[in-house]
Formats: C-alpha cells, sequence, structure tokens
C-alpha cells in the first residue's frame, strides 16, 4: 500500500442528525471524514450505537447527509453498484437460499437463467451448495450470514459494504467466516468497508482500521496493522497491535 | 421433511388428549342432565342431541326443511359475504399499509364504521337490500371485512425496514417493494386476518338469519327457542361450530401451502 492509493470513496465533512416527535435532535455524526481506497479492506471500528449503520446507509444513499459530502471515483454509482451485507443478516423469509441470492438482480429484471447460473456460482464460493432450496429460518447463523454475503456480491458490485457481519454469530464461526470472507475479497477485487465493534476482528481483517469514538461521532485514530494475512491472533505483534487499539478506544470514549 | 418416530408418537399423544377432552364434556353434560342438576327441558344430554340430529337429516319438522338444506343455505351466506369480504378487504388492506394517500382517503370513514356492531347495521340493510339474501350477505360481509382489512393493512406496516431497505439499495422500484417486499411479508397477518373473518362471518350468521329467513342454521336455531326445542338449539349450534372448525382447518392447509417458509411453533 503505498501512496499512490486511488481514492475509490471521498466523504468530507459527514453531519447527520435525527429530530424525534418531541423535536429533540440526537447528533450522530458530526464532521465526519474519510477516505476508501480502491480495493483496500477498511475496517470501521467503533463502539455500538455511534453511527456505524447510519454512516454505511448514507455511503449506500439510502439517506441523506445533513451536511458534507460523498464522492465516489467515476461518479455517483447507480443503485446496485454498491453491495452491502446486513447487520442480522436481514435475509426475505419467504426466499429460498438461491431466491435470496439472486434477488438484487431480480429487481433489476436481470434474465432467469442468467441469474441463477451466477447465483449458483455464489452459492458455491459461500459453501452453500446442496441448500439452495433451504428457507432462512432452517439456516444458522453463519449459514444466514453466508447467503447475505453471495447476496451482496450478486449485484457485481466493486464496493462492498458489510455492516457488524458476524455479530451475531459464536466465536467458533466467526473465525471461520473472517477466513472465508478475506478469500472472498481476494478472489473478487473489491474495495471492502467492514464494520465492526471487535477490536480482534479488525486487527484480524483490516488493511486499515479506523477508529470512530462515541457519537456525535468523528474518526479519532486510524491505525495500519502491516501484517502478512493469515494473520494469527495469538502472535506477540497482533496481540501489541491489539492493545494499542484498545488503550486507544478506551480514551476515545472518556 | 421427514417425519421422526417420536415426532408421531408425540402427535398421536396431542390427538388423543384433545379426543378425550371431548369425550370428558360429553360424559359430564350426560350426567348432568341423567342425574337432574339440569332438566331435560333446559339442556339436551349428548344422547338426544344425536338421535334428533339424525332424525334431522330427513325429518323437515318444525321448522320446514330437513338440515342439509338448512345448512346449505347458511354455507351459502357466510361463503359470499366471508369471500366478498376477503375479496375487497384484503388488496385494500394492503394498499392502505403502503400508499399514504389511499390511507388517508379510506381511513376516516373505516374508523367510524369500524365500531358498529354488524347487527346495528340490519335496518338499513334492509332498507337497502330488502329482507332478501342480500341484506344478510350485506352483514356477513361487513362483520368478515373488518379483520380482513386490519390484518392485511397491520401485515404491511409491520415489514421490516431493513428489508425494504435491502431493496432499495439493488435500484427497487415502489411497485415491485409493495409486490415483491410488503406483500410477502404481510402474508402471515393476512392469514390471521382471513381466519379471523372466517370467524366473524359465522358468528354474524345468526344475527343475519334473525331478519327474516325462513330456512338456514339460524332460522332452525331461532325456531328451536319459539318451539322450546333446546335439542335442535343444539344441533344447530354445533353444526355451526364445526363447520366453522373444519373451513379453519382448511385455511390451514391452504397457508402451508401459500406460506411453507413460515416456522410453525408448537
Ligand atoms: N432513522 C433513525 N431515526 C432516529 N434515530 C436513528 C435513526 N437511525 C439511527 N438512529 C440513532 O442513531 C444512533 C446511531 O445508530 P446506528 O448507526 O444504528 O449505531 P451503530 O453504530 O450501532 O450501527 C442511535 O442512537 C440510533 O438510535
Ligand atoms: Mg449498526
Amino acid at each position: 500500500m503505498a501512496d499512490n492509493r486511488e481514492v475509490r470513496i471521498k466523504i468530507r465533512n459527514l453531519k447527520k442528525s435525527f429530530t424525534d416527535k418531541k423535536h429533540n435532535t440526537l447528533q450522530v455524526l458530526n464532521g465526519l471524514s474519510l477516505d476508501v481506497y480502491t480495493n483496500e479492506f477498511l475496517v470501521i471500528l467503533g463502539p455500538g450505537q455511534c453511527g456505524k449503520t447510519v454512516l454505511l446507509n448514507l455511503i449506500l444513499g439510502l439517506d441523506t447527509p445533513d451536511e458534507g459530502t460523498i464522492e465516489f471515483s467515476g461518479g455517483t454509482p447507480a443503485k446496485g453498484e454498491v453491495g452491502m451485507v446486513f447487520q442480522r443478516y436481514a435475509l426475505f423469509p419467504w426466499k429460498t437460499v438461491i431466491q435470496n441470492v439472486e434477488a438484487c438482480p431480480k429487481f433489476h429484471g436481470v434474465d432467469k437463467a442468467k441469474r441463477r447460473e451466477e447465483a449458483k456460482a455464489l452459492i458455491k464460493l459461500v459453501g452453500l451448495e446442496g441448500f439452495e432450496n433451504a428457507y432462512p429460518a432452517a439456516l444458522s447463523g453463519g449459514m444466514k450470514q453466508r447467503v447475505g454475503i453471495a447476496r451482496a456480491y450478486a449485484t457485481n458490485a466493486d464496493i462492498m459494504l458489510m455492516d457488524e457481519p458476524f455479530g451475531a454469530l459464536d466465536a467458533q464461526t466467526r473465525y471461520q467466516m473472517q477466513d472465508e470472507i478475506l478469500k472472498i475479497w481476494q478472489s473478487k477485487m473489491t474495495t471492502v468497508v467492514f464494520v465492526t465493534n471487535n477490536i480482534e476482528e479488525a486487527v484480524t481483517l483490516g488493511d486499515r482500521i479506523v477508529l470512530l469514538g462515541n457519537k456525535p461521532s468523528v474518526v479519532v485514530n486510524e491505525f495500519v496493522p502491516n501484517m502478512a494475512r493469515p494473520r494469527n491472533n495469538l502472535s506477540q505483534e497482533f496481540l501489541e497491535f491489539r492493545n494499542v487499539i484498545a488503550d486507544k478506544m478506551d480514551l476515545a470514549l472518556t | 421433511m421427514r417425519i421422526g418416530k417420536k415426532d408421531l408418537l408425540r402427535k398421536l399423544g396431542d390427538f388423543l388428549l384433545s379426543i378425550s377432552a371431548i369425550v370428558i364434556l360429553l360424559i359430564i353434560w350426560q350426567i348432568v342432565v341423567e342425574a337432574g342438576i339440569i332438566s331435560e327441558r333446559k339442556l339436551a344430554p349428548p344422547t338426544k342431541v344425536v338421535t334428533t340430529f339424525i332424525d334431522k337429516l330427513t325429518n323437515t319438522n318444525p321448522d320446514g326443511a330437513v338440515l342439509m338444506e338448512h345448512f346449505w343455505a347458511s354455507l351459502k351466506l357466510t361463503v359470499m359475504g366471508f369471500v366478498l369480504a376477503c375479496v375487497i378487504g384484503i388488496p385494500l388492506g394492503l394498499l392502505m399499509g403502503y400508499f399514504k394517500p389511499i390511507d388517508s382517503f379510506v381511513t376516516p370513514i373505516f374508523e367510524i364504521i369500524r365500531p358498529i356492531p354488524p347487527i346495528a347495521w340490519i335496518p338499513v340493510m334492509l332498507l337497502l337490500f330488502g329482507i332478501g339474501n342480500g341484506s344478510k350477505v350485506a352483514i356477513i360481509f361487513l362483520a368478515a371485512l373488518v379483520p380482513a382489512l386490519l390484518n392485511s393493512y397491520a401485515g404491511v406496516k409491520r415489514t421490516n425496514p431493513v428489508l425494504i431497505n435491502v431493496a432499495k439499495t439493488a435500484g427497487a422500484s415502489k411497485k415491485q417493494i409493495f409486490l415483491e417486499v410488503c406483500v410477502p411479508s404481510a402474508v402471515p397477518m393476512v392469514f390471521t386476518g382471513v381466519k379471523n373473518a372466517l370467524s366473524s362471518a359465522w358468528m354474524t350468521l345468526v344475527a343475519a338469519e334473525l331478519v327474516s329467513a325462513s330456512v338456514g342454521l339460524g332460522y332452525m336455531i331461532q325456531n328451536g327457542r319459539t318451539l322450546s326445542r333446546c335439542d335442535i338449539i343444539i344441533v344447530g349450534m354445533l353444526m355451526i361450530g364445526v363447520s366453522g372448525a373444519i373451513m379453519s382447518g382448511l385455511l390451514s392447509l391452504v397457508e402451508d401451502k401459500v406460506a411453507p417458509w413460515m416456522v410453525k411453533t408448537r
């Protein structure tokens, strides 16, 4: 990662607040600035309720900021060009695994044969072969999020946002999914913005880690774990890096 | 899904429990009457109900029609009112749940109509539709419309907003979001509404037939009351209860076909 990195998303001075019926204003983002580089694996680390999901929704265009700008190299992406893996899976319960994976191309009117073929390839990629016709209710948490990942990649997006995708999984499944998401990222060559509140996960995955503070939040720190992958979370280097971030995180929260 | 031996045993156990509840009820009922705790003239015992039932299959006395004629007449009314309520109430409720202007347009009228009990409509319906079947169907329709519409409406309103976001990020149109996200996620609530509409329809039947009927289960019951024939009253009531239960069971089968993704809790 040299300095000739191309900026894929340029976020400047982003402000976002919500006003409830009693006219109380909740300032969530307070002038957040951030660059996301092409094809990097960026981790956004922040405590719960600090506005991580709000930020991703702004990048997705689901909501508009009060102030500030989000610019993409190559112009504003069309709908479907930015993919999202949602917190707590958000699968369509009435669709089978394969129908969930092909849901987004279907909204676009991609013809059935084509989207089926792509969906099958993605199901293979996330290791869910044989479960094509199962309903989400019959799947474990890890399997559900595999479907969520495959669905996000079915849009052929080159920017992938992931909102605490493994937050609801047990530790064992989580480690396994972390390995796999790195493999998928490397095979698909996408820019990933991965949100988590787990320091260890951030150090395991990130090319770069930006730390958000409590709301109203801004970027309070940035870390670059220059460690080869796969990273051993018991190595001296890993643990030291983890502690550095933990100290900064404590500071950010007080 | 495979049904294991354990599942089968448990199902059998559940079934036996259900049967024994009915049997116990019948036995108590019989004893209460035979012991004279309640006079036979006020409460016909199960044995009497059975003989009356068999007799009514062929006997047109005292109300001018055999049991099945009464049954078909009532079934026709109920089904017509019920189906009409579903055909109008479900789409209207779904649309109201999603499109604000439709909601604003319909809600005030609906909120005023809603608290009026179906029986209170009888005089108006008689003036509007005369004493024929039209007014009876209209009353049953109104009773069934409320749950059909309200549940469909609530079903759409309760769509998980994150699922709508998923569709939006994929560039779905408003129409696609309504038809492919909100409507399917409302399906379980729609079925709840349909089942409640069916019960309401049967419950309103007797009231509707109080109006002017000369045939029908409600009429048969009413006539039984005039003649102090409690056995006939009970036969009529049981016919309504059993028909409602059977139709409700059929609806559950349809539900399993239409919404196979729904997890059954037991
Ligand atoms: N649509 C909304 N309306 C009102 N408040 C909201 C809305 N979305 C988020 N918030 C508030 O913004 C804060 C940050 O939320 P969120 O981004 O979901 O946190 P997290 O960092 O855990 O993802 C929370 O306090 C939440 O209640
Ligand atoms: Mg969140």
